[in-house]
């Protein structure tokens, strides 16, 4: 039986040739959400999809995930960033997601809260999920109310996501040793020259129309709100911290 | 030391530790303290009451319980919506015996889906923690999709 | 010298030791920098002896086995919440056998918790146990806020009582002062 890494050939690499050559070997090349878009007023389960390790048979050993505080987030409207805050266009945003408790993969898993104790992230650490697997992370996304008054007809919740290889500093973040699927704010964690750079996970909550509608007259089409976390947010809360409040990754 | 005993060490360990963070703090209740311990502070919460599979929110209701004794009592107000007519728009309650295990009256607003807002305050200076029981509920009286947001800590 | 029969074995565990013993270096170098960091913390209570027997003349109520056997396990307890839950309930006359209540209040008065110390400053008030006042003027200057503010709450408005709220106006925290001028403020307007 032929082993998945019996030939040295970097995954992210046969991934880039398949891509080229317009085949997609599985729909999670990159870690993305199980369930990308979701209606509003709905709480569901869903998976962060960690779709591979970081190339030449390399497990992923630890996982970093940060939603927007919602806070000092970026705000995006139509593509535009505005300086509205979050509030005008989501009635309840905040403490929306919450880590669903598993430990198949992973031994070690905990939120990551703001000081309001509000949950803004997880990790789990402690396992390896092999290179060429999906592992599925699970965890539970509150039910978010698009502001009746506002004229979002959908806002799209960006994810800053670490697929851990190899515990380093920052400064040894590189090809192998981390995939980091976050969004280009400026951030410690940005990853720019790394092949996941600026191309983050995303949750898109859908209006409801039919029981939320906008005002035809004063919205049109509708606005595509989307929220990023802040570079501040990244530096603050990408950071694996473990219970006894022992920073694990990056070293520092 | 056989490593079938260290894992039971282990595992007794471990599941203490959960234990000891588990607390007494429930689904849909809310623990805080006034850490600042001035009289004018206050918490707030986000409450948002949605269709969770168990039918359409109808109205929320809280209740607060204080969980340390001293001259300082906590309260609640919970309130939303404009449309104070037939259905109030917001409630109040206190716990104005705090050495026992028991909540404050428990408090209805019906106002139907969407965010209500819960303020937590107390009567005198003091470092008092708390514990908010909120819940949505349909108009059958069934619980609903309940989640919190903790906006301000005093 | 220790021997093992696999040399990769015994390299292997070496290398371990080692690495366990730089953790341990850092650790301690790490905590030794964060320590001096911060503020210093200390009990003041650390020495002092609970007294809480009561005297014949108080008509202490039988006492409620069920009732006790849960206050010693909420007081025993991992979280610092149900510790606190416990003692506030030790905070009025309860039909608990004044030794137990004695051993929980000693004990919750070296809690690690400076939320659980402060409320057994103010049960060992309300208790009425023997030199109180002493372990208020010691509370008083504790380094936590929560233990000062149950000492301030705890005070009388008696001769000492108000020597020690004025002495409070003078406090570091501004709800301590706040607390202590509301009571000095009551006491003047009676």
């Amino acid at each position: 039986m032929i082993k998945p890494n019996q030939f040295k050939f970097p995954t992210h690499t046969a991934l880039t040739i398949a891509l080229l050559l317009g085949s997609s070997p599985n729909a999670f090349s990159h870690t993305r959400l199980e369930v990308p878009t979701v209606a509003e007023n709905l709480r569901i389960s869903n998976n962060v999809v960690i779709g591979h390790g970081c190339g030449d048979g390399t497990n992923v050993i630890a996982h970093s995930v940060v939603f927007p505080d919602g806070v000092d987030s970026i705000v995006k409207v139509n593509g535009a960033p505005t300086t509205d805050t979050i509030d005008v266009y989501v009635t309840n945003y905040g403490n929306l997601y919450q880590k669903i408790l598993n430990h198949s993969v992973f031994k070690d898993e905990d939120e990551k809260h703001d000081a309001n104790g509000n949950t803004v992230g997880y990790y789990t650490r402690d396992g390896k999920s092999p290179d060429y697997y999906a592992t599925y992370v699970p965890f539970r996304a509150g039910a978010m109310a698009i502001e009746p008054a506002s004229c979002a007809k959908s806002v799209k919740v960006t994810l800053g996501i670490a697929d851990i290889c190899k515990i380093t500093t920052k400064a040894g973040f590189a090809e192998g040793i981390v995939n980091l699927w976050t969004p280009a704010v400026g951030s410690e964690y940005d990853g720019p020259g790394l092949h996941g750079f600026n191309s983050p996970a995303t949750l898109t909550v859908m209006r409801d129309l039919v029981n939320n509608p906008m005002d035809a007259a004063a919205c049109g089409d509708g606005l595509d709100v989307e929220v990023i976390p802040s570079a501040a947010q990244m530096n603050r809360d990408m950071p694996i911290v473990n219970k006894k409040g022992t920073q694990i990754w990056p070293k520092p | 030391m056989k490593f079938s005993i260290l894992k039971q060490v282990a595992m007794v360990v471990f599941g203490g530790l959960m234990m000891s963070q588990a607390g007494s703090v429930l689904a849909d209740n809310q623990g805080g303290s006034f850490t600042t311990g001035l009289a004018a502070g206050v918490d707030f919460y986000q409450i948002t009451c949605f269709d969770d599979g168990n039918g359409a929110p109808s109205y929320a209701e809280a209740q607060v319980k204080d969980m340390t004794a001293n001259t300082s009592k906590v309260n609640i107000l919970l309130y939303k919506g404009t449309a104070c007519t037939t259905n109030k728009c917001a409630q109040s309650s206190l716990d104005t015996t705090d050495s026992d295990t028991g909540y404050s009256p428990l408090i209805k607003v019906t106002q139907g889906a969407g965010t209500y807002y819960l303020f937590v305050k107390h009567t005198a200076s003091g470092t008092d923690s708390y514990d908010v029981s909120a819940h949505c509920k349909t108009s059958g009286n069934v619980h609903t999709g309940t989640s919190f947001i903790s906006r301000q800590q005093q | 010298m220790l021997q093992f029969q696999n040399a990769k074995i015994g390299v292997l565990i070496l290398l371990m030791i080692l690495s366990w013993a730089i953790m341990g270096i850092h650790t301690a170098r790490a905590d030794s920098m964060s320590s001096s960091e911060t503020k210093l913390m200390f009990n003041s209570l650390e020495s002092f002896q609970v007294n809480c027997f009561a005297d014949d003349s108080d008509g202490q109520r039988e006492p409620d086995l069920a009732f006790t056997e849960e206050i010693v396990k909420l007081a025993a307890s991992n979280n610092p919440e149900q510790r606190i839950s416990a003692l506030s309930q030790l905070a009025e006359k309860s039909p608990i056998d004044a030794g137990v209540v004695q051993k929980v209040l000693q004990k919750a008065i070296l809690d690690k918790d400076s939320n659980v110390r402060g409320q057994a400053v103010y049960a060992i008030a309300q208790q009425a146990c023997a030199d109180f006042p002493i372990l208020l003027e010691q509370a008083l200057n504790d380094s936590e806020l929560s233990v000062r503010m149950m000492a301030v709450d705890s005070l009388g408005v008696d001769e000492k009582g108000v020597s020690l709220l004025e002495q409070a106006l003078n406090d570091d925290e501004e709800a301590v002062r706040e607390l202590a001028a509301m009571k000095l403020e009551a006491h003047k307007s009676h």
